[in-house]
């Protein structure tokens, strides 16, 4: 195998690729990456065996031929070779590649080709077309609330479903991690041809991926879930995604309809109280008050260690006077979802779930637990 | 080669449980208090001085403790509340020694040695420890000092209640002498009888016994027993920060190849290992399981968990599901190993007092089936608290769980 290509457009496939190869160390080809070429085409492929990478990227093709590479440390090596000259990249025996740019030389020990695991099947038939900033936007609204306890199956992944909105056809992704459970809407012209029937639970990690290939550039992403993975291509590169085989919980279930109590806060004002009051929160359970009476929203902090933090911003709400204990890192996450000038709080009482949405937009929720304070 | 004699004190509250209930309400002073499980098949966690002169003990069934004490103030176990005091004194043994080892929530280790320009003698540390705890918290501490940690811990039991007693430097074997030999460390019920029938009753006949013939019959268990015989004991007093992790493996005798064995094997371990979590206070995030197959080959794979367990159940669960990540089964194994990390220790392992977040997902849903952790974590910890006093009573065979049976296969 030869081939010869630009250093920047090799830095940015390995770049590409390398969220995934770095990860898991229990089998070592999985810390490599898969250099094939044919024709005119390098292909360069990383896995963790839940997750695969495929990039596509033209080059001046020699000889065609495939070797596994350590993907981190090619792609430190891409980076340090001198700028002016395209880099040359070369099998020698024994699985050595020889990796040259001008007069610098590399030789890089891999590993057979073969001992790469075999690449899942394309699926077939007509993938759904979904905009790439739709998906990182549903993607970055939500992921936050996933549970990030591995263990967790049902919680460790992210909902994809066809939204019950009637304004068109919505993708919706829905996360929780067992304490609070967000849940955004997108516009995604046909999601029915895919997600007509089903739902899918792609993991978190899987999520991300495939938001980092809809970041790559403007344009829409492909997407098609087969039985066992969901996939997505945008442009040269292409991301399989191993479905999380567990239930999620019943969502719907959890989402209050009995909330009357409705308490309206600016937006920008609540995010900024929240992070001020969070630097006097303790540790770990980062625990706030908040405090409804009249026209105000007192919001506070206690440090067992520390002090304590208080500030107080103004609120549109009704009802008796209220105070109610959150985990303030939820109550951030969820105010960094919503783009709208206000909040609305919807509540029953001090122990009961907690809505917090935008006050017109219909295609964000976040559902938050409060936490007991005594 | 000699150590520089060094000052243990070894510390333990008494009938701790009791003790902060009768502080929290003082009327109870002077009455027969247990703590125990409220249900009906609960058991005595603990039991005032007062109480244990009815004849209640720990980890006896509520209905006996009942009816031995029928005008006993039976009180509810609050963990939350008996952490809160033993962080407290712990804080305190602190001020003396940054040296303090916790065994659990109501026992620990200091090493005081150097410090008698500070507090003079080791036992008059011993002394101002037990002034400032009764002053600061008004608990009662039984105190033992001694040149290290087996010696100091056999001390503070002969005294209590609110005991001071000091193994002065060369005093220790007439210290040791009259004791039974079930005073030493790992002597259970099955070699306190083998000992028995050989004619040796007390520590100083079990000293009669060479080396050789200590090793010929207890293996590497009878040099250790040898050495505590003599009243030597080499083991540093350690801090719960040094601990980067605590494990437990075995090499089994034969290779493994069932996964029904593998899994019995891997609840023996979770079990030892999360005794040991709990007894040194300290809970973990992070579980790995170590495979070596028959050709020496080894595998490791780890989960972390989203908070910090102790529980052997979960450890258990866990490892089960990583032993499916490895090729144990078609490979024979012939060792196995967990090992938890990610150890925090005290409050920090806790959500702090008086604060909990509410669940989601209440539990009458069948969607919170949980294939690792306990249903009711709250319940699973009063059990494992129930567990490590029955066995602190009765020994480590004093309770197993059901699964696993009463002798586990040969080891190397």
């Amino acid at each position: 195998m030869n081939f010869t290509v630009d250093q920047d457009q090799l830095i940015d496939v390995l770049t590409g690729i390398q969220g995934v190869a770095e990860r898991r160390h229990t089998m070592p080809v999985l810390s490599h990456a898969l250099l094939t070429v044919t024709g005119s085409n390098l292909t360069v492929v990383s896995s963790d065996l839940e997750i695969v990478i495929r990039c596509l990227q033209p080059v001046t093709a020699g000889e065609p031929g495939s070797v596994a590479l350590p993907a981190r440390k090619f792609l430190d090596i891409a980076k340090v070779l001198p700028r002016e000259a395209p880099v040359t990249v070369a099998s020698k025996e024994g699985n050595y590649i020889e990796i040259s740019a001008g007069r610098s030389h590399f030789r890089l020990a891999g590993l057979p080709a073969q001992e790469f695991p075999d690449m899942p099947e394309k699926p077939k038939g007509k993938p759904v077309s979904i905009d790439g900033e739709t998906f990182r936007k549903l993607a970055e609204r939500v992921v936050a609330f996933a549970s990030s306890d591995e263990t967790r199956y049902n919680l460790a992944g992210i909902l994809m479903e066809k939204g019950d909105a009637q304004a068109g056809e919505m993708l919706r992704m829905v996360a929780t991690d067992g304490h609070r459970l967000a849940m955004a809407d997108g516009e995604a012209g046909n999601i029915g041809d895919l997600l007509a029937s089903r739902k899918v639970l792609v993991p978190k990690k899987g999520v991300q991926e495939i938001r980092k290939l809809a970041e790559s550039g403007p344009g829409s992403i492909d997407l098609f879930a087969s039985e066992k993975f969901l996939f997505a291509a945008k442009g040269d590169t292409e991301v399989w995604v191993r479905l999380l085989d567990a239930d999620f919980p019943d969502y719907r279930q959890v989402v209050p309809k009995e909330n009357l109590l409705m308490a309206s806060v600016n937006r920008n004002a609540f995010a900024e109280v929240l992070r001020r009051v969070a630097v006097m929160a303790p540790d770990k359970v980062h625990s706030v008050k908040l405090s409804f009476s009249g026209k105000q929203l007192e919001v506070s902090s206690t440090s067992p260690d520390h002090g304590e933090a208080r500030d107080l911003l103004e609120a549109e709400y009704e009802g008796p006077a209220m105070k109610i204990g959150f985990n303030g890192r939820y109550l951030q996450d969820a105010v960094s979802g919503i783009a709208e000038e206000t909040v609305v709080l919807q509540m029953k009482d001090e122990v009961s779930q907690v809505i917090l949405r935008p006050e017109k937009d219909a295609s964000f929720l976040a559902i938050v637990m409060p936490m007991r304070i005594f | 080669m000699t150590e520089a004699r060094r000052s243990i004190l070894h510390l333990d509250l008494d009938a701790f449980y009791a003790s902060v209930e009768v502080l929290d309400r003082p009327e109870l002073r002077g009455k027969p208090v247990i703590v125990a499980g409220s249900e009906r098949r609960g058991v005595v966690t603990a039991a005032s001085y007062e109480a244990r002169g009815f004849g209640v003990r720990a980890a006896m069934p509520t209905a006996t403790a009942r009816r031995l004490c029928p005008q006993g103030v039976f009180l509810p176990v609050r963990m939350s509340r008996y952490r809160e005091v033993s962080e407290k004194v712990f804080a305190i043994y602190r001020r003396f020694t940054p040296l303090v080892e916790p065994l659990s929530i109501d026992e620990a280790f200091l090493d005081v040695t150097g410090c008698e320009k500070l507090f003079g003698s080791a036992e008059e540390a011993a002394r101002k420890v037990k002034a400032a705890v009764r002053e600061e918290t008004g608990l009662i501490v039984s105190a033992g000092v001694a040149s290290n940690k087996f010696l100091a811990k056999i001390a503070s039991d002969l005294g209590k209640p609110d005991g001071l007693i000091a193994v002065p430097p060369g005093a220790e074997r007439g210290f040791l002498d009259p004791l039974p030999a079930g005073k030493l460390w790992g002597v259970g019920k099955v070699t306190e009888e083998t000992l028995r029938r050989r004619g040796i009753l007390t520590i100083r006949e079990l000293r009669g016994l060479s080396l050789e013939e200590m090793a010929r019959s207890y293996g590497a268990h009878g040099e250790h027993l040898y050495r505590l015989a003599r009243g030597i004991d080499d083991r540093p007093v350690e801090t719960e920060q040094e601990a980067k992790s605590v494990g437990h493996e075995e090499t089994y005798e034969h290779d493994l190849r069932k996964r029904g064995a593998m899994r019995r094997e891997l609840l023996s371990l979770a079990d030892r290992v999360s005794a040991r979590l709990r007894r040194h206070g300290v809970k973990g995030r992070t579980i790995t399981l170590k495979v070596k197959y028959h050709d020496f080959a080894q595998a490791t794979r780890a989960a972390t968990l989203a908070d910090p367990t102790d529980d052997g159940g979960t450890i258990y669960r866990c490892s089960v599901v990583l032993l499916e990540e490895t090729e144990a089964g078609p490979r024979p194994v012939r060792l196995l190993g967990i090992s938890v990390s990610k150890l925090s220790a005290g409050l920090a392992a806790l959500p702090p007092a008086g604060m909990e977040q509410l669940p989601l997902f209440g539990r009458p849903l069948p969607e919170r089936k949980d294939p690792i952790r306990p249903a009711d974590p709250g319940k699973r910890e009063r059990l494992n608290r129930t567990v490590d006093r029955i066995r602190g009573k009765f020994g480590p065979k004093g309770i197993v769980p059901g699964a696993l049976p009463a002798e586990s296969p040969p080891k190397k």
